[in-house]
């Protein structure tokens, strides 16, 4: 069972990049550039050759892996046939931890296709904690939930996103990835203040911070992961690294890639000076 | 209340569009179908209908730039009328839970050939198209098998197709239109009947002779007696230096396999 204490436990890992295929060969080649990889465990579940490519990326980079379909608040549960394919991804990687979304994606028969929000009500949150309890029994390590944006809001909520994720982290002992950028656009989209929603959240649970770019469209911000981050979430990042102890950053580029990795490594150099040295134990490079 | 239920709902709120217009128009009926609390029922009531139309929109968005990664020929013929048969398909095929990446995309290509046969909105050698696209991509994303390329047939060697290997038979010259379409130009097109075959990453196009050739090679004639049929089907002596050539070719392709030889036969 996870307690608090193992994620209080993991170590620090640095500033890392999402690993995509497009850039692959480059980051391959330059081991120095990045302190870990978070990989998309998603990709990976298929077949065993996808098995062999995680193996040769985390011979490489220590590795994360990051999945999108565990829709840890379905009501319905978890598909186990799912996390017995992610678990063989989780294990090849030897992280300390899982990341995945305090979302759902899915209800029976439909495949939504897309990381949706949930409705924070005491049953979404009794199902949601079963859940995860259950994913962590059986992936043998913490979960990391993230915060998703979202586009339609349900108008009925028993509770705050921030009080959900405290009583979800002290129910479980799971952590929080804190996706910055997703914070930045949900406070502009639906016009709330993001420092308001820092200071409520479990601040000290926080283990790892996404940080990515995306662009306006007919008056609406998209997470679209194809740009530079913006100033406003370096801002906003700093503010957040300045109030706990951030033991990993990741960030994410997922399409309009640059010409090379200069420009991805740049922003990863950036958001290792934020995070200043903190204390942690990496004893020999592994998670 | 049922979280169960009203997770259910939103999910088919989301992903059906006809769902979506029913609600607009009568919300009762579309909540009649589930057991929802009244307090959920009334935040259902006060969903922005802007937002819902911009995620459902987002939904199927990003299900079509997997559609036109995986068919990038297709989805340069891009418009109103192939938006149309993408909408009416994620309409009807919602994504299934669990469901790999690749059997989604293959059944949105099966799906296309069905429609686009009777699509007069598009180009008519459409159809081709997308079963062309079809073919590769099985072609592509399927388990390997191993392939003996051999460096020469002998008259005893009993020629059999390959594991995995594909024959299609299309209306239009659909290699050449692909390739112009990928290539991001205007295709020349004809109504001539073409034969491809398809094994791992090799699409080849074949004349009828070729196909017929393929389809004596079932491991069991030898070369001589598979030379002896074509002579007869041709009409035409002389014939066992281009047919060995062909079938030669067709095994350094991965088409054929060399298959056991009949040691009871000299060299040719």
């Amino acid at each position: 069972m996870v307690t608090s204490e193992a994620v209080a436990r993991l170590p620090y890992l640095g500033s890392g990049l999402g690993y995509r295929r497009e850039f692959a060969d480059a980051l391959l080649a330059d081991g120095s550039c990045v302190d870990f990889v978070e990989i998309l465990t998603d990709q990976f579940i298929e077949n065993d050759a996808d098995l062999d490519e995680v193996r040769r990326v985390c011979a490489r980079f220590p590795a994360v892996p990051h999945g999108v379909g565990l829709s840890v608040g379905s009501a319905t549960g978890l598909d186990r046939a799912y996390l017995a394919k992610i678990k063989k991804v989780s294990d090849v990687t030897g992280s300390s931890y899982y990341s995945e979304h305090l979302c759902m994606t899915r209800a029976p028969g439909i495949d939504i296709g897309h990381l949706s929000p949930l409705m924070f009500t005491e049953d979404t949150l009794r199902c949601t904690i079963r859940n995860v309890t259950m994913a962590q029994d059986f992936l043998d390590k913490p979960l990391v939930l993230e915060n998703v944006t979202y586009v339609v809001e349900v108008p009925y909520q028993e509770m705050s996103q921030a009080e959900f994720f405290g009583r979800l982290v002290d129910a479980t002992g799971c952590g929080v990835l804190l996706d910055v950028t997703n914070l930045y656009i949900n406070a502009t989209n639906h016009r709330f203040d993001a420092l308001d929603f820092l200071a409520a959240m479990p601040l000290d649970r926080i283990v790892q911070v996404h940080l990515a770019g995306g662009f306006a469209t007919d008056g609406f911000l998209v997470d679209s992961h194809s740009e530079a981050v913006g100033e406003e979430v370096w801002e906003l990042f700093a503010t957040l690294a300045g109030k706990t102890r951030i033991r990993a950053c990741v960030v994410e580029h997922d399409a309009n890639f640059p010409h090379t990795l200069a420009p991805l490594i740049d922003q990863v150099n950036r958001a290792r000076s934020l995070l200043g040295d903190t204390a942690g134990t990496v004893a020999d490079g592994r998670l | 209340m049922s979280t169960a239920e009203m997770q259910a709902y939103l999910a088919r709120l989301y992903t059906d569009s006809g769902f979506r217009r029913l609600f607009y128009r009568d919300e009762a009926e579309t909540m009649a179908e589930y057991r929802l609390a009244p307090r959920e029922r009334q935040a259902l009531t006060g969903i922005d209908r802007r937002l819902l139309e911009f995620f459902a929109a987002s939904l199927l968005n990003k299900r079509r730039k997997r559609w036109k990664h995986a068919y990038p020929a297709l989805f340069q013929l891009d418009g109103p009328a192939l938006g149309r048969y993408c909408a009416r398909y994620h309409d009807i095929h919602p994504l299934r839970p669990g469901e790999p990446a690749r059997d989604e995309i293959l059944r949105f290509g099966r799906f296309m050939s069905e429609t686009l046969p009777g699509a007069d909105d598009l180009p008519p050698y459409t159809a081709d198209l997308i079963r062309f696209e079809v073919m590769a991509l099985r072609l592509r994303t399927a388990d390997g098998g191993s392939v003996r390329r051999a460096s020469g047939l002998r008259a005893g060697d009993r020629p059999a197709r390959a594991d995995g290997v594909v024959v299609e038979a299309f209306e239009y010259n659909v290699s050449e239109i692909h390739q112009a379409l990928a290539a991001g130009t205007e295709p020349q097109v004809r109504a001539e009947p073409e034969m491809v075959i398809g094994t791992g990453a090799v699409m080849l196009a074949a004349a009828r002779p070729t196909v017929w050739l393929i389809g004596q090679c079932d491991g069991t004639r030898t070369l001589r007696e598979i030379v002896a049929a074509a002579e007869t089907h041709f009409g035409q002596q002389g014939l066992a230096g281009t047919i060995q050539a062909t079938l030669e070719h067709l095994v350094a392709s991965g088409v054929l396999e060399a298959g056991a030889h009949d040691r009871s036969l000299s060299a040719a």
